[in-house]
């Protein structure tokens, strides 16, 4: 595993009780490994870079759904 | 005997559970499964793959096979010349007064897994008794734009949970429920936004860590998706040709894999 630091930030109070409670019903084991989690997915994937959906986009949406039969 | 409860997580991806490292959905063992494709859309398609999954039956023997219906003898003649010619069906059709309804069990022509038990639940299951309102809500808001669109979606997915964890109170051996988050974000987010999806993946992990509070421990919880989600081209989601499966026991019989091998496998649970 790599190596660790400490790290000392303050959070707002009720952020972290929310955080605990997220933490714990998303199934992971503390608020540690969750905010780790969300940090890592955050910095390191680029499923978090947004794009901008142009009218373009969601035309081929509204195509997809058309054709599955989702809406007229 | 042993109580089941079903999530059904609409095109939740086997490949984006596990690269989000989401355990929770994950539960103690987990799969992807072939899904079943639609007769007539040619690819794994919403209706017709769940009444596959609540019947153990392929389409073309349990009958359902699309959202909509106009009952049994308009839908022939729509897919027969001269009809079948004319675009817009729908939209005359509509306007001639005539309007579609939603399939429903009535219209299953063999049994289900509701069958299986007199105390058993089914909410918000496609082809069986899927209530018409948020499709109804969702067609009015991808109108005024994706944004609304989305919005939408959550608002739909809110109200399901909040139905859901009502009626997880009742009495019940069998429970089966379909949240459709997934597949609507996926349709939308796969390519363009995948934050937005992430976020709807989480809120489903976060609905199971919920209902495991709520749940006996000698409850089968098995999560399930119809089919998964991939990225096309063009900038869209799209069915893609596997679905996922998990359970929270170590049942080591418990192995789908096809979409008609659900039945069987609920239906031992129902008598452990
Ligand atoms: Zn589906």
């Amino acid at each position: 595993m790599e190596e660790e630091i400490e790290v000392k930030i303050s959070i707002p109070k009720t952020l972290y009780e929310k955080l605990v409670k997220e933490a714990e019903d998303t199934g992971f084991k503390d608020i540690r490994e969750f905010i780790i989690y969300v940090l890592e997915q955050l910095v390191e994937t680029s499923d978090f870079e947004g794009e901008v959906m142009s009218k373009e986009d969601e035309e081929k949406v509204k195509e997809r759904l058309r054709a599955l039969g989702y809406i007229d | 005997m042993m109580r089941v409860l079903i999530l059904g997580f609409d095109a939740l991806e086997y490949e984006l559970v596990v690269k989000w490292k989401l355990k929770q959905l994950m539960q103690k063992r987990y799969g992807a499964y072939e899904a079943v494709k639609s007769p007539k859309y040619g690819k794994p398609h919403t209706p017709s793959a769940w009444t596959t999954i609540i019947t153990g039956r392929l389409p073309e023997e349990h009958g359902i096979d699309d959202w909509w219906t106009y009952g049994k003898i308009l839908d022939w003649i729509r897919t027969k010349p001269p009809l079948v010619w004319i675009k817009n069906k729908r939209k005359i059709l509509w306007k001639l007064g005539i309007r579609p309804r939603l399939h429903s069990r009535k219209e299953i022509k063999v049994k289900t897994i509701f069958d299986l038990t007199p105390r058993s639940i089914a909410l918000f299951i496609p082809g069986y008794n899927e209530p018409v309102e948020p499709h109804m809500k969702l067609n009015e808001a991808i109108k005024k734009g994706i944004n609304e669109y989305i919005k939408t979606i959550w608002e739909v997915h809110r109200w399901r949970v909040n139905t859901f964890l009502e009626k997880l109170n009742n009495d019940w051996d069998l429970f089966m429920v379909w949240f459709d988050i997934a597949d609507l974000l996926g349709h939308v987010c796969m390519v363009k936004c995948r934050k937005e999806l992430w976020k709807a993946y989480l809120d489903l992990a976060r609905l199971v860590g919920i209902v495991k509070k709520k749940t006996p421990e000698d409850t089968l919880i098995i999560i399930l998706s119809d089919h998964g989600m991939k990225p096309m081209p063009d900038g869209t989601g799209d069915h893609s040709e596997y679905g996922f499966w998990s359970i929270n026991k170590d049942l080591e019989w418990f192995n789908p894999k096809k979409a008609v091998d659900f039945y069987s496998l609920i239906e031992k649970a129902l008598k452990m």
